[in-house]
């Protein structure tokens, strides 16, 4: 890092002192309500209020590092397939004796890099920022300028922990597949850590009279987290339908009518709806046949990223 | 939490400022210093091994390479353990081929450097001390990876992961190596080590374009 004014290189002191940075050009409170004006618009949701918006900045530890040492383990010898020669009589016949093992002996030298979190970010929705980070700009984070327009998360997972996390992360996978009696030795060298604050923005709104809690990113305004109350097509004209064909079948085959019906016992029995009672079944009634029904769906597309 | 200026403390000339370097010398002073928690530069002695007759050409333009040295008390160790050599010697470039580094550190661990005094090495003349891209720390890690496979059959398998290495003070030594026909050869013991990239020279150090700056 040079410094503007006289030009000069410098460098972060200290093993626990951290160099702390931030995404450069996070979206404001205003754009951030766009965003999430959008995406309830892609859900057929015209209208919402925002009751409260803040703007978290989540910490995130990056690490790059080395991974040396030593590992020990078994190795499965497979007997390379039988060779006979043409006009043989028969192939050979398959061995009894166990299979062969060899001892490997592999020096383990591999370039780590993770971005881990830093706090317990689950309620928020985002759980790892890797895929983000690179694509951005960072800039020097300053705390006491993004504590005034929103709360910065505490760190509180130590850089220690988080080098032991990395290390048993990257350990597990070393040893081929099948090795038995595996022994490592490994250590991290040339660990550079710092700290990221990724921001997100926490909505809690109201849409057509239900209210609702989402977590957006803080970067390009896309949910992360929360699901809102929105219209699904209604099972109404389907069961129109069926009702239709059902009844022309009874009438016409008379056989067909208690076959519709035990079909559709089946199908009740399988939601529930038999042993729920009267309460239950009304229920259902509502939801499938409301000409207008109204679903919980994930405002982040089902998944989280 | 605190920023340092990469400026020699001894005479404000700019220190290398190449991200990988954990030990920086100087190119006008030829001192060592390394970051030292946050107290920031400490200075790093550097002990100066004497060159072999046998391996020098007169007139041949050389250099100190950063080599570290850590002691290693074997008489602690059980069994084979107890033949390793009583010191290791790492070279500080080139971990980014960490087995070929390996590889000359075992040679350069059974060589028998002699040691020269200051006076001694200043009469020897100017000459360029690199920059060194494993600290203090690092080095016993490898060193620790080096002392578990240097005696054949030794440390068992199921010892592997929980001995203890008995390792004592490290110390980084200035190893005089030669460039030969594209290759780098020691002065001691005429050992060729890793063909890694070197840090940029003195010459080169003013590549800004490096570091990148505050927006």
């Amino acid at each position: 890092m040079r410094c503007r004014h006289c030009d000069t290189a410098h460098r972060w002191a200290g093993e626990e002192a951290v160099e702390a940075r931030a995404p450069a050009g996070s979206l404001g409170a205003r754009r951030a309500r766009g965003a999430l004006t959008a995406a309830l618009r892609e859900l057929g949701l015209r209208g919402h209020v925002v009751r409260s918006q803040r703007r978290w900045w989540l910490p995130y530890w990056e690490v790059r590092a080395k991974l040396v040492g030593w590992q020990v383990y078994q190795e499965t010898i497979r007997e390379p397939a039988g060779r006979f020669a043409p006009g043989a009589a028969a192939a050979p016949a398959e061995s009894s004796s166990p299979p062969r093992v060899r001892r490997v002996e592999a020096l383990v030298a591999r370039d780590v890099a993770s971005t881990l979190p830093a706090s317990d970010v689950r309620g928020l929705g985002r759980i790892g920022i890797s895929d983000r980070v690179d694509a951005h700009a960072l800039r020097p984070f300053q705390p006491e300028l993004a504590a005034r327009d929103g709360r910065v998360c505490g760190v509180v997972l130590s850089r220690s922990t988080v080098l032991r996390r990395l290390q048993a992360l990257h350990s597990s996978g070393l040893a081929p597949k099948g090795a038995l009696g595996v022994r490592q030795r490994l250590s991290l060298i040339r660990v550079h850590t710092r700290l990221l604050y990724y921001p997100v923005w926490e909505i809690e709104a109201e849409a057509e009279g239900s209210p609702f809690w989402v977590a957006l990113d803080g970067i390009d305004g896309r949910p992360l987290h929360g699901r809102v109350a929105a219209p699904v097509p209604s099972a109404c004209g389907r069961w129109l339908a069926a009702g239709t064909v059902a009844g022309w079948l009874s009438v016409s085959h008379p056989a067909l009518g208690p076959l519709a019906l035990a079909l559709w016992c089946v199908h009740r029995a399988s939601r529930g709806g038999v042993a729920g009672g009267l309460p239950v079944f009304s229920r259902w009634c509502s939801e499938e046949l409301d000409p207008r029904p109204r679903r919980f769906v994930p405002l982040d597309g089902g998944g989280r990223r | 939490m605190t920023w340092v200026a990469l400026l020699c403390p001894e005479c404000a000339a700019e220190l290398p400022a190449m991200p990988q370097l954990r030990v920086h010398t100087c190119p006008s002073c030829n001192r060592s210093w390394t970051l030292w928690g946050e107290d920031g530069w400490r200075a790093l002695p550097r002990f100066a091994v004497r060159p072999r007759d046998a391996h020098t050409v007169p007139g041949e333009a050389w250099r100190w390479w950063p080599i570290w040295e850590v002691g290693l008390e074997a008489s602690a160790l059980s069994g084979r353990g107890a033949e390793l050599p009583p010191r290791l010697l790492l070279p500080a470039i080139g971990v980014s081929r960490l087995s070929l580094l390996l590889r000359s550190a075992r040679n350069l661990s059974r060589a028998r450097p002699e040691f020269e005094t200051a006076e001694e090495a200043a009469a020897l003349g100017p000459r360029e001390r690199l920059s060194a891209e494993i600290g203090p720390e690092d080095a016993y890690v490898l060193a620790e990876t080096l002392a578990l496979r240097l005696v054949d059959a030794w440390p068992t398998d199921e010892q592997i992961d929980t001995i203890e290495i008995p390792l004592t003070r490290a110390r980084l030594l200035d190893w005089p190596v030669v460039a030969r026909a594209g290759e780098w050869v020691d002065l001691v013991a005429g050992l060729t080590l890793p063909a890694v990239p070197l840090p940029p020279s003195n010459a080169q150090i003013d590549g800004r374009e490096a570091v990148p700056r505050v927006r």
